[in-house]
């Protein structure tokens, strides 16, 4: 029960046991009092009519006076009986109402039960007492004026009680307002939320706790964006270029290593480029060390302005670059190697010192099944060596092994296009899943949803060969949506909760943003433990402001989110923004990091602790790899080790 | 605390009665209980005498003197302090202490009365020994009980139940006095110190 309704209860029953009370003596009192105007009256009657029948004496020719006179006073007032007996109680005359009693009902009559007491007077004839006079006030009339007491009172103390537990629910919600902001900072902490108050409360009690509540969630905040720091600092170190700001070779080598070990081979849409600038050494030594640095950042800018945000621009020496395009078709990547090409003129012609020409050598690879980021580099390398061996003046590149683009390809977009609607038209998207285990109960945390597609043949393919059209084409966003519908028609028959991989452009669309909302609020409350949705960290570094609004809609409807191919290389500060339940990190970057630096390991324990987040570690390929991670602490896996994807 | 069998008074009572009228008013507080003590056993008449005379002792003044008031209507316990009163503080003193020995509504009522010598009001105490007697009454004038036969100089007007007139009275002066009809002779054990002990 909460605090606020227990006050209210408690205080109402207090008040309205008091007012009850109060109603309760008051009306008591009234009921006293009525009785005993009545009985007085009836007394004073007794006395005035007593005294007026003894002045008649005992002459019996005076029975009509005393008749006359008892009437009298019985018609002028409200009584129930005016009885005159003689001292022998025998009745001479008696003048009585019957008791008839209009607009006071029945129950009122039964719960109060009125008890008006006789008067007497004695009746004197000279010394000698001669009768004796009762006098009885009329119940009718002491219960009307009761009742209607009854009603003025209840009337009253309604009012009373309504605006005293009105002003009551207003105290107690000013008062508790505080409290109830501290339960949130409270629960907020609990939610890996840093919230401080700036409330002002008139309650010293409270403004000690606010401002303890706040000093501790400030120091939690600050070991956080201390740990960050740190984490931050030391994967810099290892991954990024100290003069460029560019992801180094270790990180480029890490990068493949991953996409080898991947759970979802699709290598058809990756290729690797790499660029040999001639030329930039000479600068150096004639122009100077900042000469050389401003020339290869405007480069690096002009690189970085052509290229998509997915893909990967490296610096793999002092004069050569590497991109790594993530799920490309082939026209998109000659449209960027044309893009580099103008890039590239521009820089020249900016130069206008004629010795200093630039020449740019590309080497084109693809990434292909079982091979190993050594060979992707040879074949590299020995692209660019067949470009510089053919000779050109400013651009020139040669592809290795260029891959046979499979017939959908060849076909061009509007061919796609039709092949996706007829994808969609006849249901052909489908999921593959693959379990996360907890490896001390060995009870599966999740199953993580991966594409399938029926072809032509009825042979279910993987996403690669898919979804780089898909992305080019713009057809991701639809996809995630079909997927959505069938894990949510199916989900009664999951034992386990399932992870959906949601993409940027499902995300960013207010379309499919707000059709998964409305989804999400309209799910029983008993599979809300049951969906997870999964995101790329690449695509969250891309448009955060989108995913902090993803992520409070996902809370606000009790859904989880995870965060997918996580490195933290570029920044870890959004995580605090999201608050994640998980981040998966690859087999591969744990070993690297491992090796590289142990401490950012530690660093990222601490930080997942503060922020009670659990780290699954995926790509784990051999029993090897999973007993090294086991003895390094780590409990959430996944990967082809512990479980193949399956239908 | 005097006790003297059947009725007693508080000793912190005397000590305020001796305070507030002097050591005479406390002899005279501790002679009545005494004298109801020894009329306790005794029969009606000679109860009805002693309580008649006791109070005759006291001396007549009227409440202007006394009380600076034109009609008060003293307690008994005032009426013995201050040893003087008008014929109401006679008739109440007479009436409770019968009371506490034993005489019920239906025997003693205040009657008011014509003094037709003084040409003035006046108040006795009637004592009926049954409902169709011929009464007793109580004086401080004629300080002998005499039947109201023989009381040709009084011409009664009425009687009253001496509780109800009195608690009427008290009302009218402004003292706090129960209402209606409640216990009277709870009511009257509250008002008079002394009271029967607790055999």
């Amino acid at each position: 029960m909460k605090l606020q309704t227990l006050f209210i209860l408690s205080l109402s029953t207090l008040l309205i046991s008091i007012m009850s009370l109060i109603f309760y003596f008051n009306f008591k009192n009234t009921q006293t009092f009525i009785e005993n105007q009545v009985y007085s009256n009836a007394q004073n009657t007794a006395y005035s009519l007593g005294l007026s029948l003894s002045a008649l004496g005992q002459d019996t020719n005076n029975s009509v006076e005393q008749v006359l006179q008892i009437n009298a006073i019985f018609d002028s007032g409200y009584y129930e009986y005016i009885r005159f007996t003689d001292m022998n109680k025998t009745l001479i005359h008696e003048a009585s109402l019957p008791l008839v009693i209009k607009d006071v009902p029945e129950w009122f009559m039964y719960l109060v039960p009125l008890h008006l007491s006789e008067a007497q007077s004695e009746v004197n004839s000279d010394w000698l007492k001669v009768g004796i006079l009762y006098v009885k006030g009329h119940t009718g009339h002491a219960y009307y004026q009761l009742y209607k007491n009854f009603k003025d009172l209840a009337v009253i103390f309604g009012l009373i009680g309504f605006l005293a537990l009105v002003v009551l629910f207003i105290i107690v919600n000013v008062i508790l307002k505080t409290l109830i902001k501290i339960q949130g900072q409270a629960e907020a902490v609990s939610e890996n939320k840093f919230i401080i108050l700036k409330h002002h409360t008139f309650v010293i009690e409270f403004s000690t706790m606010m401002a303890t509540m706040n000093k501790m969630v400030t120091k939690i905040e600050n070991v956080f964006s201390s740990e960050v720091e740190t984490f931050q600092n030391y994967q810099n170190l290892l991954y990024k270029d100290d003069e460029s700001q560019l992801f180094n070779k270790r990180y480029l080598i890490l990068k493949l290593k991953e996409l080898f070990s991947g759970e979802d081979e699709h290598f058809l849409d990756r290729k690797m480029a790499l660029i040999s600038i001639a030329g930039l050494e000479e600068i150096k030594d004639r122009e100077g060390y900042f000469k050389y640095r401003d020339v290869f950042n405007e480069i690096k800018e002009g690189i970085l302005k052509e290229i998509k945000s997915q893909h990967l621009l490296v610096r793999v020496s002092d004069t050569e670059i590497a991109i790594l395009f993530d799920m490309v078709v082939d026209d998109t990547i000659e449209k960027t190697l044309n893009g580099l090409k103008h890039v590239f003129e521009r820089i020249n012609n900016g130069l206008q010192i004629d010795k200093d020409v630039l020449t740019f050598y590309t080497g084109i690879t693809p990434l292909l099944p079982a091979d190993n980021e050594g060979n992707v580099l040879s074949r590299a390398d020995y692209s660019v060596q067949q470009a510089k061996v053919r000779g050109c003046q400013l651009f020139c590149s040669v592809e290795t092994l260029k891959t046979a683009s499979n017939s959908l390809v060849s076909e061009g977009k509007e061919a796609w296009r039709k092949t996706f609607e007829e994808i969609f038209q006849n249901n052909r998207i489908t999921f593959a899943t693959q379990k996360v285990v907890e490896s001390k109960t060995a009870k599966t945390y999740h199953e993580e949803t991966f594409l399938r597609i029926i072809d032509h043949n009825g042979v279910v393919q993987t996403a690669g060969f898919y979804l780089p059209m898909a992305l080019s084409i713009h057809r991701v966003a639809k996809i995630d949506e079909t997927i959505v519908r069938l894990v949510l028609e199916k989900i009664e028959s999951f034992k386990n909760p399932v992870a959906i991989n949601l993409s940027s452009d499902f995300i960013e669309k207010s379309r499919y943003f707000e059709m998964l909302s409305e989804q999400l609020s309209a799910l029983d409350e008993k599979y809300h433990h049951k969906l997870h949705f999964e995101i790329k960290e690449n695509d969250i570094l891309q448009n955060l402001q989108n995913y902090i609004k993803f992520a409070e809609m996902i809370e606000k409807n009790s859904q989880t989110i995870g965060v997918d191919n996580f490195s933290g290389v570029e920044s870890i500060e959004y995580v605090k923004a999201l608050r994640p339940s998980y981040i998966k990190i690859s087999a591969s970057n744990v070993k690297d990091l491992e090796e590289g630096n142990k401490a950012i390991l530690k660093t990222l324990d601490v930080l997942t602790e503060i922020m009670d987040i659990k780290i699954i570690v995926t790509s784990i390929q051999s029993e090897e790899v999973y007993e090294r991670l086991l003895g390094q602490n780590y409990s959430y896996f996944q990967g082809h080790y512990i479980e193949e994807p399956k239908l | 605390m005097l006790n003297a069998q059947e009725f007693v008074v508080e000793m912190s009572f005397l000590k305020a009665i001796e305070k507030e009228y002097g050591k005479d008013a406390k002899v005279r507080f501790e002679s009545l209980v005494t004298l109801l003590n020894e009329l306790s056993s005794e029969p009606k008449p000679k109860q009805l005498q002693g309580v008649n005379d006791f109070f005759n002792k006291l001396s007549f003044e009227t409440d202007m003197i006394v009380w600076r008031q034109k009609d008060y209507w003293a307690s008994r316990d005032e009426f013995i302090g201050v040893r003087s009163g008008d014929c109401e503080d006679y008739t109440i003193a007479k009436y409770f202490s019968l009371q506490q020995l034993g005489f019920t509504d239906d025997e003693i009522f205040i009657t008011y009365v014509k003094a037709i010598k003084y040409h003035q009001s006046h108040m006795v105490l009637s004592y009926f020994k049954t409902p169709s007697s011929v009464p007793l009454i109580l004086d401080n004038i004629n300080k002998k009980i005499l039947p109201s036969t023989r009381r040709r100089d009084l011409r009664p007007i009425f009687s009253f139940n001496g509780n109800k007139i009195y608690r009427a009275k008290q009302r009218g002066l402004g003292k706090v006095i129960p209402q209606g009809k409640v216990n009277l002779t709870k009511w009257t054990d509250l008002i008079l110190k002394i009271k029967k002990s607790k055999h």
